[in-house]
């Protein structure tokens, strides 16, 4: 075992101890474990969903993405803090209503709001199908990270299996307590490597702080704005517009434990003030995309070049670092993952009503859930890397649903609601794999044109047909009355 | 409440309308940036959080707790 990659599985282990920390019982009820008793503080807050930001993504496809797209890949810069805009003033709205009813999950919120066990258990089915694609990649994301840190000396399964594993056990005894604790770790360390890389590597390949931009400027101008064509300014658009009204409605049901764990509406608030300051700091490596096609081109596979990079520019042991913080960047989404999509389970899809049989189901699910993913992803990644194409476009077909139970005074009915999210996740799936191409923007845009399309015509349909059955003539009215009278 | 709608606006309007302004979505290096990774980066982070602090500072709605009255 090379030295990278002893530190790296010495971090892994880290990062397991933390979640499991300062807890000598294993936590044994449904609200601590899944939102820790709705008492977490601005910081802890803070943390967790700032923990969003930096997934597996950041070291692999970032940089990637600017090779590949150029200018273009910045659309994923602003929709996350353009979002915050909005979250400021209905997260309260959410955090409060799933307080008073004792919500835990998103489709618990649906359910609740319209009424309708049915749509509580469609947005469960279709929030899990969506997010284990996600916990996939975060497996596979773990393997090749390791390949990619350490050179190809370790190929990286029994990186992901131990990795995996110590994740789904810190996630048992702790819950979400275990998941604020390492998202500390992995923010603090996150920030310190993301920091020396952006300095190590264009020192090491430019001689000072050049990211390589004078040299695209002369041989590639091309690459330094968003052009017209298949990734041209209506792509960008529509992907930041589809990424934005995802993230700003709660779409993704792993971003609501961190909103419902909050203790008060000011923390869910104050928090969204300082988080677009951690996201321009997220945003900051993507430059080194541009170092990256300086220093090898564009013909090479850009998910790996930062790793490839910083292993010429950084000694083996601060490698090691840098693959304990990739290896968080992981385990840490992957914990938040399990603990919404066992809830959704639970609560939505097997309906368990009694609380003690409840947790006990809920741990279950954790296991076989975690271990089926962790299955799949190592003997088949392409089969969940197909359907990961769906998470984003088709979890945002409840945004309408999760609007117009926050925003709307008069409320949608059940039928509408359902029957508009049926649509719109079909038309994402048949846009997503069909055989022929469709409009020339993001398939989540056009199912949701669908999905709001269905809702107002059947909600039409609805509401004529219940003021032709209520009579408003008031002589009707009246004969009617003397008729009962 | 107007107010609030618009200057919560304007940060949307930077950036949406970016692509379309050669000044900015050009063969620019700003900062030894591109000139459209400075523009979404500055207004996405200073001017959102800016703007949040604002709607939280001026907000009248609000008890002593912070709690929406």
């Amino acid at each position: 075992m090379n030295v990278t990659l002893a530190i790296g599985v010495l971090g892994m282990l880290v990062i397991a101890a933390i979640g499991f920390y300062g807890r000598r019982q294993p936590v044994k009820d449904m609200d601590e474990w899944a939102v820790a008793g709705r008492k977490f503080g601005v910081m802890t807050t803070w943390v967790l969903q700032a923990g969003e930001t930096f997934t597996t993504f950041t070291f692999l496809g970032t940089v990637g993405l600017v090779v590949s797209l150029g200018a273009s890949a910045f659309y994923c810069i602003p929709y996350i803090p353009l979002a915050y805009l909005v979250m400021y003033w209905i997260a309260p709205k959410l955090w409060r209503r799933a307080k008073a009813a004792g919500y835990v999950t998103q489709s618990d919120f649906l359910r609740g709001s319209y009424n309708s066990p049915t749509l509580g258990f469609l947005s469960a089915v279709f929030g899990i199908i969506f997010l284990l694609p996600y916990l996939q990649l975060q497996i596979t994301g773990l393997g090749l990270i390791v390949r990619a840190a350490t050179g190809g000396a370790a190929d990286g399964t029994i990186s992901s299996i131990v990795a995996f594993v110590l994740v789904i056990a810190f996630v048992l005894w702790s819950g979400l307590h275990g998941v604020a604790r390492t998202s500390y770790f992995k923010d603090v360390l996150m920030i310190l490597v993301m920091l020396v890389i952006s300095i190590a590597i264009p020192m090491h390949f430019n001689g000072g702080l050049d990211f390589g931009l004078s040299t695209i400027a002369r041989e590639m101008p091309e690459m330094l704005y968003v052009q017209t064509g298949t990734y041209g300014i209506w792509w960008f658009i529509t992907s930041m517009a589809i990424s934005m009204i995802g993230v700003m409605f709660y779409a993704l049901p792993h971003n609501w434990p961190a909103v419902l764990a909050s203790r008060s509406e000011k923390a869910v608030r104050q928090n969204l003030i300082y988080l677009p300051i951690y996201s321009a700091l997220a945003s900051i490596p993507m430059l080194l995309g541009y170092t990256a096609i300086v220093a090898f081109g564009t013909d090479q596979d850009g998910d790996s070049a930062m790793l490839k990079m910083a292993s010429e520019a950084l000694p083996p042991w601060a490698m090691g670092v840098v693959l304990t913080a990739a290896a968080a960047t992981a385990m840490v989404p992957s914990a938040a993952l399990l603990i919404a999509i066992a809830p959704l389970a639970v609560n939505n899809v097997f309906q368990v009503k009694d609380e003690k049989r409840k947790f006990v189901v809920n741990q279950a699910v954790v296991v076989v859930f975690g271990l089926a993913a962790l299955v799949l992803a190592l003997s088949m990644p392409n089969l969940l890397g197909n359907m990961l194409l769906l998470t984003f476009s088709g979890s945002t077909q409840v945004v309408p649903a999760i609007a117009g139970a926050l925003l709307l005074k008069r409320r949608l009915d059940k039928a509408s609601v359902i029957a508009g999210l049926c649509a719109g996740v079909f038309t994402v799936i048949l846009l997503t794999f069909a055989p022929f191409d469709g409009p020339d923007i993001n398939t989540g845009i056009s199912g949701l044109i669908v999905n709001i399309a269905v809702i107002a015509v059947i909600e039409l349909v609805i509401r004529v047909r219940r003021s032709v059955a209520t009579p408003h003539d008031p002589i009707e009215i009246a004969s009617e009355a003397a008729a009962r009278a | 409440m107007r107010k609030y709608w618009i200057v919560g606006s304007i940060p949307f309007i930077l950036i949406f309308l970016v692509t379309w302004i050669p000044q900015i979505n050009g063969p620019h290096v700003w900062l030894g940036a591109p000139a459209i990774f400075i523009w979404v980066t500055l207004v996405s982070s200073i001017l959102v959080s800016g703007v949040l602090t604002y709607f939280e500072r001026t907000r009248t709605d609000l008890d002593a707790e912070g709690n929406e009255a």
